[in-house]
Formats: C-alpha cells, sequence, structure tokens
C-alpha cells in the first residue's frame, strides 16, 4: 500500500473510479486471491429461497436486511440464485409457452389428490385410537377364541389317537395300508432263484 | 409422490373436487388464466392460489400453469442463456420447477409467503434454483476421457497460488458482498445498486473502501 487511499474527487470521471478501479482485473485478482477463505460454514447452506425472494421484493425490514446481506456474504450458492433471479425479474421477458409444456405441466396434478387431501392422515388416525379402541379389543377377543378352539381340536385329536393305542402303531399300519398286500412283493424280492424251493413239496 | 402424478404424458381433464361454496371463486381464478384486450393478466391474490392448489384443486392447477407458466419458462431460459442448454432443456426444466412446487402434496408451493414476496418473485427464484441446481448436478456427472475435448483434458501446468484467509471482520458483509457481486458475478455498479436498493455511489464507496482494506492488510499495491 502506497500511501493512503485518494479521496472519491480526485477519481478520473464521473462515476467517482477509475478505469483500474472500476472491475479491473488487478481488483478481480485480488478478491479471487483471497475470498476463497472468507466464506464460512453457511457456504454449504441450501439458500433460503422465501429469504430471497423477499429480499428482491424489497420486504425486509432494516435489521432483517441487513442480517440477509451478511447471510448472503457467506452464502455464495445464495447469490448466484439471487443474481440469476434478479435477471430474469428485470429482464421482464414473457415468452409464449410451447402448449406441450403447459398441458405436461397440467397432468402432473393428481386428480385423487382432493381426496387424498381429504382421507385421514396418521395423525388424524391416531387421534382416532380411542374410539377405535373397543372395536379393536373386540377383534382381538376373537381371535384368540378361534385361536383357541383350533389348538384344543387339534391338541384333542392328538390326545384321543395317543389313548386308543400308546404304542402310535395304528396310526402306522393305516398310514401304510394293509399288511398282507405288503408281503406279496417281498416274497419275490428275496427269492433269488424265481421260484419257490418248497413248491413242489420237497422235502429235505 | 402425492400431489403430483409420475404419469407426465397423461392429461387429465377430470373435474376439480372443490365444493360448491368454492365454485365463483375458482371460476373467477380460472378466468385469471387470460390475458384481458392489452395482453395484460389480470389482479391475483397470491395466497388465495396457493391456498387452493394445496387442497389439491384441479381446476387451480390448471389456471396455475397456463398463468404462470412464462414467467417460470423465462426464468428458466434466462439463467441457461450463454450456456450450450437448448430448448429441450428449457422445457424439460420447466416441467421439473412444476414437478417440483407440486410433489409431496404442495410441499414447496405452501412455503411461500404472500406477505414477504409476490408470487411471480418467489417462483422466478425457485425456476432459477431449480436451474442452477441442474447445473450443478451435470457439472458433478463424470465425463469420459474419450469424450472430452484434448484442452479440457490438459492438466494446467501453473500451480495455484496458495490462499491466504481474510480475517473475520476485515470487510464488513455489504462489502464482501458487493465484491462478490462485482468481481464473482460481473455485475455492474447500477445492477448492485439496484440489487441492493442503494444509490450507486453507496456502492462504489463500499467497493472502494473493501478494496483498501484489502491491498492494505495485504500488502498489495494500490
Amino acid at each position: 500500500m502506497n500511501g493512503p487511499p485518494r479521496p472519491y474527487h480526485e477519481y478520473g470521471d464521473e462515476s467517482g473510479m477509475t478505469g483500474q478501479d472500476r472491475n479491473s482485473a488487478g481488483d478481480k485478482a485480488l478478491w479471487r486471491r483471497y475470498r476463497g477463505r472468507a466464506y464460512g460454514p453457511e457456504a454449504a447452506a441450501s439458500p433460503d429461497l422465501e429469504l430471497i425472494a423477499a429480499f428482491l421484493d424489497g420486504r425486509l425490514t432494516g435489521p432483517e436486511r441487513a442480517a440477509a446481506e451478511a447471510w448472503l456474504a457467506a452464502t455464495p450458492a445464495a447469490v448466484e440464485v439471487l443474481v440469476a433471479a434478479q435477471r430474469a425479474r428485470l429482464s421482464g421477458e414473457r415468452p409464449i409457452v410451447p402448449r406441450e409444456i403447459i398441458a405436461r405441466a397440467q397432468a402432473l396434478a393428481d386428480p385423487a389428490a382432493p381426496q387424498a387431501a381429504t382421507a385421514p392422515g396418521w395423525r388424524e388416525r391416531l387421534a382416532d385410537l380411542p374410539r377405535l379402541l373397543p372395536m379393536a379389543q373386540w377383534a382381538a377377543a376373537a381371535a384368540l377364541l378361534a385361536l383357541a378352539c383350533y389348538a384344543g381340536f387339534d391338541l384333542g385329536l392328538e390326545s384321543g389317537l395317543a389313548l386308543d393305542d400308546p404304542a402310535g402303531d395304528l396310526e402306522i399300519a393305516a398310514s401304510e395300508g394293509p399288511a398282507f398286500e405288503a408281503e406279496a412283493p417281498l416274497d419275490g424280492l428275496f427269492d433269488p432263484y424265481g421260484s419257490d424251493p418248497f413248491a413242489n413239496g420237497e422235502t429235505s | 409422490m402425492r400431489g403430483c402424478t409420475a404419469a407426465l404424458s397423461r392429461i387429465t381433464g377430470e373435474a376439480s373436487g372443490a365444493d360448491i361454496g368454492d365454485t365463483l371463486a375458482l371460476e373467477s381464478f380460472a378466468a385469471s388464466a387470460a390475458r384481458d384486450e392489452n395482453g395484460r393478466w389480470p389482479p391475483i391474490n397470491g395466497a388465495e392460489v396457493v391456498a387452493r392448489l394445496v387442497r389439491g384443486d384441479k381446476e387451480a392447477w390448471d389456471a396455475f400453469v397456463e398463468r404462470f407458466s412464462p414467467v417460470i419458462y423465462a426464468a428458466v431460459s434466462r439463467t441457461l442463456r450463454g450456456r450450450p442448454q437448448g430448448e429441450a432443456e428449457i422445457r424439460d426444466l420447466t416441467q421439473d420447477v412444476f414437478l417440483r412446487l407440486c410433489k409431496d402434496d404442495y410441499r414447496l408451493l405452501s412455503r411461500y409467503e404472500p406477505k414477504r414476496s409476490t408470487l411471480v418473485t418467489w417462483l422466478t427464484v425457485v425456476a432459477t434454483s431449480t436451474t442452477l441446481d441442474a447445473l450443478r448436478r451435470k457439472r458433478g456427472q463424470t465425463v469420459a476421457l474419450d469424450d472430452m475435448p484434448e484442452e479440457a483434458a490438459a492438466v494446467d501446468p501453473v500451480l495455484p497460488a496458495p490462499r491466504l484467509r481474510i480475517p473475520k471482520g476485515l470487510l464488513s458483509p455489504r462489502q464482501a458482498l458487493v465484491l462478490q457481486l462485482v468481481f464473482e458475478r460481473d455485475m455492474d455498479v447500477a445492477e448492485v445498486a439496484t440489487l441492493l436498493a442503494v444509490n450507486p455511489q453507496t456502492v462504489r464507496s463500499t467497493q472502494h473502501k473493501a478494496l483498501v482494506k484489502l491491498r492494505k492488510y495485504f500488502g498489495e499495491e494500490g
């Protein structure tokens, strides 16, 4: 720094700034060299769209505006939105939008949404819980009764069999069919000669 | 996704679920989707519009889209200006903005605060933010080395200079904001003055004082 800064009236033109001072490459380089560390943790925060809109419309009070400026200074993503939105606003462009875009956007609204909006949400359902509780109790009691009946029937069936046939042979025999039918094929299987040596009534 | 349907190509024509008491007001809002003989939109109550939309009123949504699609379309195309994106990108992003507005039972739309801004400004901000998000996502996508131009893939032989830290409190928030707007967003003094709602001379003065402080602190030549 060579001496104190010059007062504005000493600058070259009516704007109060020389060509060097007006967005000069040197100033820009100076800022860019240091600004990387100027941002705080807010830098990564997502922009508050409502605050940006309020800022653009000039609806913030003095202190609110100062706070918004501090937030913007520390949040480059918000400044990016702010500047782009400002430029879009000032351009005043209102293009004729292709009908296809309008139709597609209109189709986005779900016709079922009004019903969905009036249908009770989880909060309403929770609020209804006291009213629904007796019904739930009756339903649970009926389910328990049915379960008990089924279990009793099943248990009774098993215990009845066990009393008639403690060894369980009856059940096995019933599942295998009559014993005499099982003997016939076995005779053939255990006859390596294909005939019964005792069939002719020979005796040793 | 409630509030919006994912079937983008389907065009529905069902009547709204509004009750009889709403009919007149609803008709007047639907009629507001038409410009007058001078090509101007009739004034509307933003809070009333949003209240109807949040209730899931299909007719109100159709009127809303009809009326505000030029605002959103203009904001998207203005934000994309100077970038290689084409008409298809503008169309898709306009659709994305509407989708963002109505999804999850119009969650974003219900955040609109009529006391803080006009609906047009708020929608412009939402459209701009959506577009910038999309650009950021696109920049984040990796590009195959073979598809990249040679100069883009070249390694910069000049190592970046180490950055020094601007001490907290050296610049006032407004000074930091002005330098950011001028040097990073390439705004001229008049634009910054309009944005900050101050006199252009105040912007010049703020910028100058900030630069003097920086030069003095870092021992740079003035």
